[in-house]
């Protein structure tokens, strides 16, 4: 547990990384969020780059076999 | 004169509501916001955001990281775990805190998104309004 009390989400599986249109890196990792306040879903993906980071509930099973566009459009939903 | 059955316009969403402790940040962020058609209040300490929001019906949050509140260490962690009176709330985390620890911290907390103090308005405002279609 952090110094803060809370501790962080644990990931599952390998994560993924895609250039967006602009040429942004980011990477996509699946973890646990049971525990999260206000949780969804016992896991999530979260999307991050240097620019922002992104918490998606309702995804594929199969979301490791989406192109890039289908990561990016991913990306953008709840 | 509207009819009492009138649909309420878009303006009466309850305004983003701006957490920081810091003033000059929070008057940047309500700057950025409201330069982009947000209506939105600012407040600096978390009890008084706590309360703010479950009055308001809030439906977006841009707060610091590090903001605490009577009911918590953290602003984030309440609001997100009070489902019951804030069921579409939906939190972006704006902050100087940028570690991976950081991060960590703020997704365990429950945030929907974070953007990085310093990133560009156009970038906070693209992911604020990502989050305000959710909170709809």
């Amino acid at each position: 547990m952090s110094a803060r009390g809370s501790e962080p989400l644990r990931t599952v599986g390998a994560g993924m990384t895609f250039l967006d249109a602009t040429g942004l890196l980011w990477t996509v990792t699946e973890r646990n969020a049971e525990n999260v306040p206000g949780s969804r879903g016992l896991r999530c993906l979260i999307f991050a780059s240097d620019e922002a980071v992104r918490r998606v509930w309702v995804y594929p099973a199969g979301w490791r076999d989406l192109l890039t566009t289908g990561l990016i459009a991913l990306s953008w939903s709840r | 004169m509207s009819s009492p059955g009138a649909v309420k316009s878009a303006s009466a969403r309850p305004p983003v509501l701006v957490i920081d402790e810091i003033t000059g940040d929070s008057d940047v962020t309500v700057a950025t916001l409201e330069d982009a058609g947000f209506v939105a209040v600012a407040e600096s300490e978390g009890d008084a955001a706590l309360k703010h929001a479950r009055n308001c019906l809030t439906r977006l949050v841009v707060s610091e990281l590090y903001v605490p509140c009577a009911e918590g260490a953290c602003v984030v962690t309440v609001l997100k775990g009070d489902r019951h009176r804030l069921p579409r709330l939906q939190v972006l985390v704006h902050t100087r805190h940028t570690t991976a620890a950081d991060t960590d911290w703020a997704l365990a907390a429950g945030c929907d998104a974070l953007v990085p103090k310093g990133t560009s308005a156009a970038v906070l405002i693209r992911e604020v309004r990502r989050l305000e279609g959710f909170a709809a």
